[in-house]
Parts: structure tokens; sequence; C-alpha cells
């Protein structure tokens, strides 16, 4: 395993500093929060890494419109554990949170790491179906914008500090539910899916239906939220909307998966995920 | 670079490469019970207390440690020499066999505790989860966490 050469370690005391030695772009340079990705993975090329650990917002805050904001410094832990969390979209954050990695890793690693990285993820399809929004430094005041255009289109854009996320506030009686398989409980998933959706079960409002690990972070499955808006949630809605899901999501295959056994867990984790949905929502 | 923490109670001062990890770091500097496993954040061997918080310490570099406290199995017996409860009951119980993955369980075990002074054999399977034992089927370890809960418990021992 080839570990990065790293021979400069720096920490600033401000976003500012910190901008100063991000905002050339260098690729030899590179964030550091949590630190629990970077000793594994960082590309050989990176040789200055600075920790903003200790100047990003560690804090999760509820505000009164609904809304849960979390500091790009806030641990896995944090946000697993976090009460307001716990209750928010029927507590699907923790419902996710308890997959990903274990105790050793959540302890440490952070929502903006974890976020910036842009890989395979639980939290992803969650937080994206959520419609989180994340906040950007880029020497100025923050800038939001959707995570899921984050992913899409800004992800790789250099150079950006990610200093949170917030889930918005959602309507009255919102549920959701995740479901993922990996081949072990602790390994990466599979293929993951949550579902939401705001209304009743006899009649859906707004819903997002959002699968990850396709290998891809997260899609959305748009033509099968369209079979839903306004529906009920009958079984031959869900079986209906598992399916055209399924048709619609791209999958890849890799050495954990094909292509042809992640469009079957489509269709199974989708069902899945709404079946549960409709047991949260009102009747 | 140097690095400035508390280490097993006492004031140090480790002298690192900026890119080594804590693990490097604590094993270079004579801390063994910190175990090189898989230097991967896969089987949880390395496990250390960031300011009290099980860590992976082969997934830290060592200069994220600035300032912080840093417990290893050395320095978890504090004030209960010559060993803490967990170090106890997991030799009760007979929890160690090669005895390899101990150190790090019974930190992780440590926090867990600390935090959920009676946790049900649920808990304590999921939070150490992390924490990989190739010889036994974990259940001797999970049953010296949940003595070591009682002992502490009734003794209003703190973790």
């Amino acid at each position: 395993m080839s570990r990065p050469a790293i021979s400069e370690y720096l920490r600033p005391s401000s976003l500012e500093e910190a901008w100063q030695r991000v905002s050339s772009g260098d690729p030899a340079v590179r964030l550091l929060s949590g630190g629990s990705d970077l000793t594994i993975s960082a590309s050989p090329e990176v040789t200055t890494l600075v920790d903003i650990g200790g100047i990003l917002d560690q804090g999760i805050e509820p505000d009164e419109d609904g809304s849960i904001r979390i500091g790009a410094g806030a641990t896995l832990t944090a946000v697993l554990e976090h009460e307001a969390l716990s209750s928010h979209a029927t507590g699907v954050v923790t419902e996710m949170m308890v997959h990903v990695g274990n105790p050793l890793l959540r302890n440490f690693a952070t929502m903006g790491g974890h976020l910036a990285r842009g890989r395979l993820s639980d939290v992803v399809p969650v937080f994206v179906a959520l419609d989180a929004e994340v906040s950007l430094y880029r020497g100025s005041g923050p800038s939001d914008m959707a995570l899921a255009r984050y992913l899409d289109e800004h992800h790789n854009e250099q150079p950006h500090i990610l200093t949170g996320v917030v889930l918005p506030g959602l309507p009255g009686g919102s549920a959701a539910a995740f479901h993922r398989l990996s081949r072990t409980a602790f390994d990466f998933p599979i293929l993951n899916v949550c579902c939401r959706a705001d209304g009743s079960a006899g009649q859906v409002g707004d819903v997002r239906i959002v699968c990850g690990a396709t290998p891809r972070v997260a899609q959305r499955a748009g033509k099968a939220e369209a079979l839903v808006v306004g529906a009920g949630l009958g079984d031959d809605t869900i079986e209906t909307a598992a399916r055209v899901a399924r048709e619609e999501i791209a999958t890849g295959s890799g050495w954990v998966a094909s292509a042809e056994y992640r469009s079957h867990l489509v269709e199974v984790l989708v069902a899945r995920c709404l079946q549960d949905v409709r047991e949260r929502l009102t009747p | 670079m140097r690095v400035s923490l508390v280490l097993d109670g006492h004031d140090e001062t480790l002298d690192v490469a900026p890119g080594d990890t804590l693990l490097d770091a604590l094993r270079a500097g004579g801390h063994t019970s910190v175990k090189n496993g898989c230097a991967n954040g896969d089987c949880g061997a390395c496990a250390v207390l960031v300011d009290g918080r099980a860590a992976a310490s082969c997934l830290l570099f060592a200069a994220q440690a600035e300032g912080r406290e840093v417990t290893t199995v050395e320095g978890l017996a504090g004030a209960h020499q010559p060993y803490h409860p967990l170090q106890q009951t997991m030799l009760d119980a007979g929890g160690v066999q090669c005895g390899f993955c101990i150190p790090a369980m019974i930190l992780t075990a440590a926090d867990l505790l600390a935090r959920n002074p009676d946790p049900t054999r649920e808990e304590i399977t999921a939070y150490l989860s992390g924490n990989l034992c190739r010889c036994t089927g974990y259940v001797k370890q999970i049953e010296a966490v949940e003595m070591a809960a009682a002992i502490m418990k009734e003794g209003g021992v703190d973790g």
C-alpha cells in the first residue's frame, strides 16, 4: 500500500489562512479534517497537508424552521448521536449512520471530509434525498448549493473549502427510509437506496428516490419519482416504481458486484424503502 | 516536526515526520501495546483513546494529536492499579487468547462504558464491531465488558 509522501503539515488558524494555502489549486496540497481517508488513500503527489480540523465548525444546530445545520467539523458520531437528527425525517439519518464504518472511524471522520471526498457513501444518498445544501468557502463569505449539484458539477472544481451542510426543514409528516446491501456489515455498500415522501400514504406529495454506490455516489430516479407523486403508495405503485427505477438507474460493474446484480438490487431496495416509507407516513 | 500531547497521563513531545501516522509514532516511542494489524482502518488493533474517544491510530496523522490526550492500554488503569476493571474482567472471563486485539478492544470498550455505563449486549456488540478478533467468537469478550460494566456501576468507577 502506498502512502502519501507528506513533507509539510500546516495548521492554519483561520479559514482565510487555510484559503491562502489551497487557493492556487496546487494538487500537491490537500485539506485535512478527520484524516481517516487521507492516511491511506491520498494521491502520491500530495506533499502538503493543511489541517483545518481545528477551525471548522463542529456544531449541529437545529433551527426553528425545522432545518438542521451540521458544521463540516462535526464527526459522524456526533451526527449519529444528535437528538434533533434522530427525529428528522423519521430518523433516517440515524438509521443510515449506524452502517457507516464503525465507531473507530465515525469518532474522527468528519462530515465535511466525508462529503468532500465525493466517493462511495451511505451518507450521500440520504442527504440528497433530504435536499441537503452544502456551504462552500472560496476566499469570501460562504456560498450555498445543493449537495447533488455540488457532487455532479463542483466537487472536482478546485479550490474550495466545504464548511457545512444544511438539511432543510421538511413538511410535517414527511417520512424516509434507507436500505443498503454489503458483503459484511462493516463493508462499503454494494448498493444503497434512500426514499423520502411527503404527504400521506394515500396521496404522496413530493418524493425522492435516490440510489447510491451504483457505483456513482448518488442518482435520483426521476421517472420513478414521477410515478409516485400524487399517487397512493399501494403495492402496485411500489412495484411499478421499483421496476422503473431499475430501468432508469445506470449501474456499473466492479470487483464487488456486476452491473446486472446492482440493477436487481435497485428494484429490490427501492421497493423495500417505499414499503417502509408507507408504514411511516400517516395513512 | 514536534507534537506535544498528553500521552498516558504524561506531557510528552513526539518527534515525528509530517506524514507519520499516530500508530507509527506511538510504536516508535515504545508503545507496542498499540498493534499494527492492517494499517488500513479495517482491523481496529491499533485503537487508542484520543480525548476519550476510541480511534484507529493508523487513520490519524501523528500531528493531529497535537494538544490532545492520547491513552493506550498501558495508561488506562490510572487510579485503578494494577488493572482497570476492563483489563481484569477480560482475564477473568477468558476473553484473551492470542491477545493481539485485546488492548484495542479494551480501549474501545472503555470509550463505550464512559458514555453508556449500562450497555445492552447488542450495544456492546455494535460498539466493538470495528475490533476484529481472529481467535474467538467474541462471546467471552462481550461478557467481559458486561462484567466490567457491572463492577464499575457498583463501585462508582469512572470510565
